[in-house]
């Protein structure tokens, strides 16, 4: 009878069991896709500098970055800048070229504002995941997403123009973006990253204005990252 | 005899429930949709957001501002709305510096405000985590419309385009990121210029009715 009892009790129990396991020790994500979690990624990107006065930069860059965990990772980035005229700079030198007074002393020259470019930045980084997730695309297409927070330092090469020789410096970066994952071991970024470099932006014809500043440089970056290994851990 | 029985058919109805259980459970999951009842639903009901707006792309120029959206949701991917967003402009340190250092003075306008109208659409939805831990619910929306932008004291008829991010913080309130391009002709005394004012807007969407309850539980 005892035996009995005991075999009933043990039957109701491991039912309990089963029903406790399934629903109350379940973490709110389950088999989570760790897509950054020991991973490499390397990213091609192109973009430009915005809101520049003198000169707009367009950038090239190489970027890698080892994560190591889902939420954190290191790497470094390097980017080849080359720097255009904004309109401002053609309006500023189509002006003072016309000037009579200028004229008298250069003549027949046209003036060229002396201005500086970003070259080259070479930078280590540190990246950080605060915000991961999964997103529905038109309702049908299912994707992961995470938004992103770059920090860095190293060193910057600048060019210069009309007179500017070049120079080297350091460079800061604080910036953040936007990863899309479409398949597991790709993603497409965008990204805003300030570039800050000591520099003399620009020089003006009388020679003022050639103090070397701490230039802002905020740039917009399009990149497509490639993930190793092409597979993901997965979570509990 | 007769209780060694019972005592059986006590014990097998306990392992069939067991197994019923698990059975449910996978008929269950053949169910589930890839996203299940939304946790915030944006149809039927009306957002109005106050919003701090600050232009991106301007040089000789420095503008800020303060608007409000008023948008009726339609479905949750269809809203449309209105908006008007007064500017407080200002002389940009630049321009100061070229007329001192190159005694060039460009012609420069401020604006005074923009009110219009628009539409919206929200091609993508997602959750995030945060750190791994609390769940943020988000969505991604595009945004066309058109206006009338004060500038210089005449009104300049004005084309928007958009894009937006709404992090949902409770069932009542999100926050909301965008860029809006506003793109208007502004006359100077040479030429005429096709003028984009790029704009970041931060604000607080504050829906109402205040939650959505589906018809059947969750």
């Amino acid at each position: 009878m005892k035996r009995i009892a005991v075999a009933i009790v043990v039957l109701l129990a491991a039912s309990h069991v089963y029903a406790k396991t399934g629903l109350t020790d379940a973490p709110s994500i389950r088999h989570q896709h760790m897509l950054r979690k020991a991973r490499h990624e390397i990213t091609p990107a192109i973009g430009a500098t915005l809101g520049d006065a003198y000169a707009r930069n367009l950038m090239l860059q190489l970027g890698y970055t080892y994560h190591i965990t889902d939420w954190i990772g290191v790497g470094a980035e390097f980017s080849y800048g080359v720097a255009f005229k904004t309109a401002l700079t053609e309006g500023i030198e189509s002006e003072v070229t016309g000037d009579p007074e200028w004229q008298k002393v250069h003549t027949g020259e046209k003036y060229q504002l002396a201005r500086t470019g970003l070259n080259v930045l070479a930078l280590a980084k540190v990246t950080l995941v605060p915000f991961s997730g999964k997103l529905v695309l038109f309702r049908k297409f299912l994707g992961y997403a995470d938004v992103h927070i770059n920090v860095g330092g190293g060193m910057a090469m600048v060019k210069g123009h009309g007179g500017l020789s070049d120079e080297t410096s350091f460079a800061i970066l604080v910036g953040g973006g936007f990863r899309f994952f479409p398949m597991k071991w790709w993603s497409v970024n965008f990204d805003v990253n300030d570039y800050m470099v000591p520099r003399i932006v620009s020089r003006a014809a009388t020679g003022s204005g050639g103090d070397k500043t701490f230039s802002q440089n905020p740039a917009f970056m399009f990149g497509v990252s490639f993930f190793l290994p092409t597979g993901s851990s997965v979570g509990i | 005899m007769k209780l060694a029985a019972t005592v059986t058919g006590l014990a097998t109805l306990c392992l069939l429930a067991g197994v019923a259980s698990a059975q449910t459970a996978d008929e269950t999951e053949k169910y589930i949709r890839v996203v299940q009842q939304k946790p915030f639903v944006k149809a039927l009901r009306a957002e109005v957001m106050p919003a701090f707006v600050a232009s991106l792309n301007e040089q000789l120029t420095s503008h800020i501002g303060v608007g409000l959206n008023a948008r009726f949701h339609i479905t949750d991917e269809w809203s449309v709305g209105g908006e008007y967003v007064k500017y407080f402009g200002k002389m940009a340190t630049l321009a100061t510096e070229i007329g001192d250092e190159y005694q060039v003075y460009p012609e420069k306008h401020l604006m005074d405000f923009y009110a219009g109208v628009n539409a919206t659409y929200t091609p993508l939805f997602g959750k995030f985590l945060l750190f791994g831990g609390p769940l943020v619910n988000w969505d991604l929306y595009l945004l066309a419309g058109g206006g009338v932008t004060r500038s210089t004291f005449r009104n300049r008829i004005t084309g928007e385009i958009g894009l937006g991010m709404r992090f949902v913080v409770t069932q009542w309130m999100s926050v909301n990121f965008e860029l809006r391009d506003y793109m208007f002709t502004e006359p100077y005394h040479d030429s005429t210029e096709f003028v984009n004012n790029v704009t970041f807007v931060a604000g607080i969407g504050l829906f109402a009715p205040f939650g959505h309850n589906y018809v059947f539980p969750k």
